[in-house]
């Protein structure tokens, strides 16, 4: 099964993802504000007050990035610890002795379809996650 | 006439069969609505946790009430009921007895910090769609267990919009577990399983 088609079309991936977007925007979006108060204290040629806005820029940019990347982070440690326990079951549900997750790193160099469970996998893991 | 008359008689037979089995004692009940099969309780498990989402049909939560108080006035529960629906949220670690709330808590700091989310916070978490609309909840209760067992509730209440007296569309309940990064836990009840659940035979007897 290809692991990352997996994670990417798993819906709490997408609806993780979704809430984070939102948070992020909003804070993207003062970001925003903030150049343009930057760009007006340059044309009052107030440098002073030009430049602790820059700085403040500066920081909230820097928070924004590490936001960003803890948001991944922590999406993708709540989704593997949801989609493993799935796998796991459903592999016994299939009587598979094994299942290979190709990840693009070269672990599995080729497949044809005939033992892609890929489609069926995530018809499997969403179908739990939607509580049916 | 008479393969006719015999065939009335099989119609009327399976029917009385159908309604037996539609018809269940308290006990018989309190157990149909706890057993996983029938759809009407939901797990979901994660790899050091399980989550378990319990939809309480009106009868239910009058029966568990009603439990040791002869004094409690059951059709006046059931008026106050309708239009409501309810679900036990309940939650543990699998890996150990101890309540989730404590394992893992390196302080008594982080114990109280867990325990305020749950009795403050999480009801902003969890959100039911009833058909097509989204609801919050109307009243939420967290059943602190002061650690004495390992699973924790929460007990979340909401009001249809409209004039739907009990659930008659499809319901899935969500929660955005913050608290223990494990995403977001949903469970769904069809209308169709809600249909399905057997009538209480006597309300007078004790369970």
């Amino acid at each position: 099964m290809d692991a990352i088609k997996l994670f990417n079309q798993y819906n709490m991936k997408k609806e993780l993802e979704a809430k984070e977007k939102l948070r992020l925007e909003a804070m993207s979006k003062v970001l925003d504000s903030m150049t343009n108060q930057i760009k007006l204290a340059q044309a009052s040629k107030d440098e002073q007050g030009a430049k602790d806005l820059f700085n403040k820029f500066n920081l909230l940019k820097q928070q924004l990035r590490d936001e960003y990347s803890q948001s991944n982070q922590l999406i993708n440690q709540e989704v593997w610890k949801r989609l493993n326990p799935l796998i796991e079951e459903f592999g016994k549900k299939k009587k598979l002795h094994l299942i290979i997750g190709a990840n693009g790193m070269g672990s599995v160099l080729y497949n044809d379809e005939y033992y892609d469970l890929t489609p069926e996998l995530v018809n499997y893991v969403n179908k739990q996650y939607e509580g049916q | 006439m008479k393969a006719n008359k015999l065939f009335i008689a099989a119609v009327i037979a399976l029917l009385a069969m159908g309604c037996n089995r539609h018809s269940l004692n308290q006990t018989e009940y309190v157990r149909y609505v706890q057993n996983d099969k029938n759809h009407l309780k939901k797990a979901v498990k994660m790899q050091d946790m399980e989550f378990d989402i319990q939809y309480k049909p009106y009868e239910y939560i009058m029966l568990l009430e009603s439990r040791n108080n002869p004094a409690y006035d059951k059709a006046k529960r059931l008026k106050q009921l309708e239009g409501t629906v309810w679900f036990n949220i309940s939650f543990k670690k699998t890996n150990t007895e101890m309540s989730a709330l404590k394992e893992g808590a390196a302080s008594l700091d982080e114990y109280d910090q867990r325990l305020n989310y749950f009795l403050n916070y999480a009801a902003k978490d969890i959100v039911l769609v009833y058909g097509g609309d989204t609801l919050k909840p109307a009243s939420y209760l967290f059943e602190n267990n002061y650690n004495i067992g390992p699973e924790e509730t929460m007990v979340v209440g909401f009001i249809f919009p409209g004039k739907d007296q009990k659930p008659i569309k499809d319901m899935q309940i969500s929660y955005y577990d913050r608290l223990f990064h494990n995403g977001i836990i949903k469970a769904s009840f069809s209308a169709a399983t809600i249909k399905d659940i057997p009538n209480l035979l006597n309300t007078n007897n004790k369970i």
